[in-house]
């Protein structure tokens, strides 16, 4: 994001190094605040036990067994979402009777956050595990849904007349006319969507889940292993941003004719 | 001779192109809305009624736990999560778009904030709950904290986001005809930016209730979160439903409010 009133950010000499500068000074700001123990910053784990606590949980087996079930159960439940959600989302857009009859359904159930639906998904499923990666879709469904939506609303009505005049059967204008026109919303669906469900997931694994990342942050509190939550949070944090770019990378790929 | 053509034109006009009058056509709607809702009040009765879901209550069990709650006690769990809410989104606001704003003009405080801001914003508020219960005193300050944080980011990013959105050509015709920075911010900054921060402010609210319920259910006494988590705990199936549907209201009634107060203040983005 470019900024410009003023001179760009590139007129920085070393813009790259100057981020770390700023980031170490925020570091060195936590460290001092809990160090002299300002308010409650005594609480909280210092730099230097976040470190031992970060080389020793990074490269254990543990790491990557609670990786491997946080990524697997957002993944599942994000494709599930796009498989249901897109469809969905392109109908309501596309034909005015079916909008009027799924949309109002849709916008009752949307307001209600994924994390209130966890005791209703503990007791209708039998284990955890499906009723975690039930959250998730939760999370990820209906902002896939109301993007796609939108952008099926969005397309120039002469693109269906131009279709139509051609010949174009009715599939033909859904796959070439719907599905195309919608596909940069559907990306940002499906990016805000991962974003919902990788928050999701965290907070049913906290309170519903017996392994995953979010779980292990819940863990680490209860058994006050406090430096571990810092790092399930740095975990937690790079791996939703790594999710987020290779979306942005899959756009490039999907919607090749959208400007950055 | 040519108005008698005219007539014989619309008279002869194939009735297809005249649209079908507004009270059939809302009507119509209203009924195939009311379907929609009764379609799905029908499919949560299926579920409820497989045998193996013994434990998915009805709609009208639920109606029926709803009908016999206490309304004081009721109205006292909203109240509390809605100002917890208010309290959380306030501050956010109060804080967020300024620093957008300050960030918008001074190179040094964008380039002193921004990079801790990108650091942060990929941790899902969620996860700063343990953390935040070891910091904060109460549980009443942790879970306003939680509210102020799932709110903050979304704002502080779409205020620079809608300052970066105005056209340059627009500041040089504002300066060009005489504008100071004063009258070019309150001008031609302001009003250019304040859709896109309203659009955050919904997009706040929204993951503001969305905290207030995690805190509620994890940490904090009262509030509606803790009276769904309470009716799990206590086996009152039905209440889990009814928490449901109260805090879905609450949390579309605040994005209506955000909304209406945005196109209210905002008359000049047509829409």
């Amino acid at each position: 994001m470019q900024l410009n009133l003023t001179t760009p950010v590139a007129a920085i000499a070393k813009p790259l190094l100057f981020k770390a500068f700023v980031l170490a000074l925020a570091v060195a700001v936590w460290q001092a605040l809990v160090y002299y123990k300002v308010y409650r910053f005594g609480f909280l784990p210092s730099v230097p036990q976040v470190t031992v606590a970060f080389f020793e949980y990074i490269p254990s087996s543990r790491f990557v067994s609670d990786l491997w079930s946080s990524g697997s159960r957002v993944l599942t439940a994000w494709s599930l979402a796009l498989l249901l959600g897109v469809p969905l989302g392109l109908v309501i857009g596309w034909k005015a009777s079916a909008r009027d009859f799924l949309l109002p359904a849709v916008e009752l159930l949307r307001p209600i956050p994924p994390i209130a639906w966890i005791p209703a998904a503990i007791i209708f499923f039998p284990s955890a595990e499906p009723s975690v990666v039930f959250i998730c879709f939760i999370g990820a469904f209906f902002p896939i849904v109301l993007n796609t939506f939108t952008g099926a609303r969005q397309i120039d009505e002469t693109y269906f007349r131009a279709a139509r005049c051609c010949g174009a059967g009715e599939f033909y204008i859904f796959r070439h006319v719907v599905l195309r026109g919608s596909m940069p919303y559907i990306v940002i669906g499906a990016a805000v969507g991962m974003g919902i469900c990788w928050m999701a997931v965290v907070s049913a694994e906290m309170i519903a889940g017996d392994h995953g990342l979010g779980y292990m942050i819940w863990e680490a509190y209860s058994l006050a292993q406090y430096p571990l939550i810092i790092v399930g949070m740095f975990a937690i944090g790079v791996f939703g941003a790594l999710m987020s770019v290779l979306i942005r990378t899959l756009e490039k790929w999907l919607v090749p004719w959208q400007k950055p | 001779m040519a108005r008698a053509v005219a007539e014989t034109v619309i008279q002869t006009a194939p009735k297809i192109m005249l649209p079908p009058p507004a009270w059939k056509k809302s009507l119509g709607a209203g009924a195939r809305t009311t379907a929609s809702i009764v379609g799905l009040l029908f499919v949560w009765f299926v579920i409820g009624s497989l045998p193996w879901t013994i434990a998915i209550p009805s709609p009208i069990a639920s109606l029926q736990a709803f009908l016999q709650l206490n309304p004081v006690n009721v109205a006292i769990d909203i109240l509390l999560s809605c100002r917890r809410v208010a309290l959380g989104f306030i501050i956010a606001t109060l804080t967020a778009v300024p620093l957008g704003i300050i960030a918008g003009y001074s190179r040094w405080v964008r380039e002193l904030t921004f990079p801790i801001i990108e650091v942060l914003r990929p941790v899902p508020p969620i996860a700063w709950i343990p953390l935040a219960i070891l910091f904060f005193p109460t549980s009443e300050s942790m879970v306003v904290f939680l509210t102020f944080l799932g709110a903050f980011f979304p704002i502080i990013y779409n205020t620079i986001a809608g300052f970066s959105s105005i056209k340059p050509m627009y500041l040089r015709s504002g300066k060009s005809l005489g504008a100071g920075e004063w009258r070019l911010f309150w001008h031609v900054i302001l009003p250019g930016m304040l859709p896109v921060v309203f659009a955050g402010l919904q997009i706040a609210v929204g993951i503001s209730w969305l905290m207030v319920v995690a805190g509620e259910m994890m940490a904090a006494k009262g509030g509606i979160g803790a009276f769904t988590w309470e009716a799990y705990q206590t086996g009152r199936y039905p209440l889990i439903f009814v928490g449901m549907a109260i805090i879905g209201t609450l949390g579309s009634l605040s994005s209506l409010l955000i909304r209406t107060l945005g196109s209210g203040i905002c008359r000049w983005e047509a829409r």
